[in-house]
C-alpha cells in the first residue's frame, strides 16, 4: 500500500493554524483593563523687551554741529559732534522704556568712542545720571541745557516694570587743556536685563 | 398511475408514522444561566490647581527655581514629541518680589483629562501643579507608568531621576522641566484617592513670545496585571 503522501500547502495549512492559536491565546493571557488618564500643559513665554523710546541730544554751543542716529535694535544711539573746543559741554539725554510683559532691569550705559580727531579723547570726560522708574511720556521738546542736571537721581541697577520708564542723562565735556577744534564720534548703549 | 403505485404512499407515511410513535419519549431540559457581571477599571482627575493661579498684580509673588544639574547632549533621546532627558538632581528654590507669571489648571468634562497653561512665563518661574486622582471604578488600579512626552517611565525611574528635561529644538539645551513626584506603585483601591504635585520650571534657553509643551500620561492598569503586583 502506497502511504498517503502530505503535500506542502498541507504543512503551510498547519503551520499558520498553530501560530494563529498561539496569538490568540498570548492575547486572552495578556488581556488588561487600563486606562489613561492626561496632563497637558502650555507655557506661553513672556515678551522681554526694553529700547530708548525716544532721546535728545543737546550742545550748548551754537557752532557745533550734531548728527545722531539710534541703532535698528533700539539699544544704542550713535552721535557725531563736530567743531568741538576746549570747555564745550554737552547732554546725551536718553529715555528707556520697557516695551515688554516682563519686568526689566537697566544694568548701565556704556559709552564708548568711536572715532576721533586728534587726541580729543583724552579730553573727553562724561557723567551719567540714572532717574526712575518713571511713568513719564516721552516728550524732550522742552528740555534745555540750563535745567540740566535734574534733582533726585537713582543709583544702579534699576528696575522697571511694563510701561515704565528710565531717564538717562549723560552730562559731556571736553576740558580746557584741549587745543582746537576736535570730532567725536560716540556710541552711547544701554544694558538691560530680566529684573531678577 | 395505476393503483398499485398509488397505495405505496400510505403505507410509507404509516410506516414512518410507526416508527416516530416507537421513538418518542419524554425529556426535559434544566438550565443554568450564568451571567458574568464585568468590573470596570475607571480612574478621573477629580482636581488640578497651581500655586499661581491669579493673575498679576492680585496674585502671589513669584518663585523661582534652578536645577543642581544640568543634562549633557548624551542624555536626550527623541522620543517622536520631542527631546527628552531624564537626570537625577534637585531645586534651588528663590522667592522673587514681583508678581508677573501666573498659571491656571482645570479639568476636561470628562475628568480624564488635566490641562495647565502658564501665562507670560520667563526663565527661572516655577509653579507647582498639584493633581487629584480618584479610582471610581470598581476594580482596585495601579499607575503604573508616566509617559512624560513620548518618555515612559516607572516607578524605579522616578525614583532615581526625578527631574525630566524637555528641549523642544533638539539644541541640547532644554527650555522646561517637570519634577515629578510619585503617584506610581501605591495600589489605589476603589472610592481611594491620591494625592501629587509636580515641579514646573522654565529654564534659561527658553525663547521670548514661545510656547512650549509637556504632555503627561498617567497609565492605570487593573491591579493584579500591574508591574509593581505583588502575589
Amino acid at each position: 500500500m502506497v502511504p498517503y503522501m502530505r503535500g506542502p500547502t498541507y504543512y503551510a495549512y498547519i503551520v499558520l493554524t498553530a501560530a494563529l492559536l498561539f496569538v490568540i491565546l498570548s492575547n486572552i493571557a495578556y488581556a488588561m483593563w487600563s486606562e489613561t488618564l492626561r496632563v497637558n500643559m502650555r507655557m506661553s513665554m513672556g515678551e522681554f523687551d526694553t529700547r530708548i523710546c525716544c532721546y535728545k541730544v543737546l550742545t550748548c554751543c551754537r557752532h557745533c554741529n550734531v548728527t545722531s542716529q539710534l541703532s535698528n535694535d533700539r539699544k544704542a544711539l550713535f552721535v557725531s559732534f563736530e567743531n568741538l573746543h576746549p570747555g564745550w559741554k554737552g547732554w546725551v539725554v536718553l529715555v528707556v522704556c520697557n516695551k515688554g510683559t516682563l519686568p526689566a532691569e537697566l544694568i548701565g550705559t556704556n559709552v564708548e568712542i568711536a572715532n576721533t580727531s586728534d587726541g580729543i579723547e583724552d579730553h573727553f570726560h562724561y557723567e551719567i545720571h540714572y532717574y526712575g522708574p518713571l511713568k513719564m511720556k516721552c516728550d524732550l521738546k522742552n528740555i534745555k541745557c540750563c535745567h540740566l542736571p535734574l534733582p533726585f537721581n537713582s543709583s544702579l541697577p534699576i528696575q522697571f516694570d511694563p510701561g515704565e520708564k528710565v531717564l538717562i542723562l549723560i552730562e559731556l565735556h571736553i576740558d580746557i587743556l584741549y587745543h582746537g577744534e576736535g570730532e567725536l564720534d560716540t556710541v552711547f548703549a544701554i544694558r538691560t536685563s530680566l529684573w531678577h | 398511475m395505476n393503483a398499485k403505485k398509488l397505495t405505496v404512499i400510505p403505507i410509507f407515511i404509516l410506516l414512518v408514522s410507526s416508527i416516530a410513535v416507537v421513538y418518542a419519549m419524554w425529556s426535559e431540559t434544566l438550565r443554568i444561566n450564568v451571567t458574568v457581571n464585568t468590573g470596570e477599571v475607571n480612574v478621573e482627575i477629580v482636581d488640578a490647581y497651581t500655586s499661581d493661579e491669579t493673575p498679576p498684580p492680585w496674585g502671589k509673588k513669584d518663585k523661582n527655581a534652578t536645577p543642581t544639574a544640568w543634562p549633557s547632549c548624551t542624555d536626550f533621546e527623541y522620543t517622536g514629541e520631542g527631546w527628552v532627558a531624564v537626570i537625577d538632581g534637585d531645586l534651588e528654590m528663590k522667592n522673587l518680589d514681583k508678581d508677573v507669571a501666573w498659571a491656571e489648571a482645570w479639568i476636561s468634562n470628562d475628568k480624564h483629562t488635566a490641562y495647565v497653561k502658564i501665562h507670560n512665563g520667563y526663565p527661572g518661574y516655577e509653579v507647582t501643579l498639584s493633581l487629584e486622582i480618584k479610582n471610581v471604578g470598581t476594580i482596585p488600579v495601579f499607575i503604573d507608568y508616566y509617559i512624560v512626552n513620548g518618555t515612559t517611565l516607572t516607578e524605579e525611574e522616578i525614583e532615581e531621576n526625578n527631574i525630566v528635561f524637555l528641549d523642544a529644538d533638539g539644541d541640547c539645551e532644554p527650555e522646561v522641566l517637570i519634577q515629578l513626584y510619585d503617584f506610581l506603585g501605591e495600589q489605589i483601591d476603589p472610592g481611594q484617592g491620591r494625592e501629587s504635585s509636580w515641579r514646573i520650571v522654565v529654564l534659561q534657553p527658553a525663547e521670548e513670545n514661545s510656547e512650549y509643551v509637556i504632555s503627561v500620561r498617567l497609565v492605570a492598569v487593573q491591579w493584579n496585571e500591574s508591574i509593581y503586583y505583588k502575589e
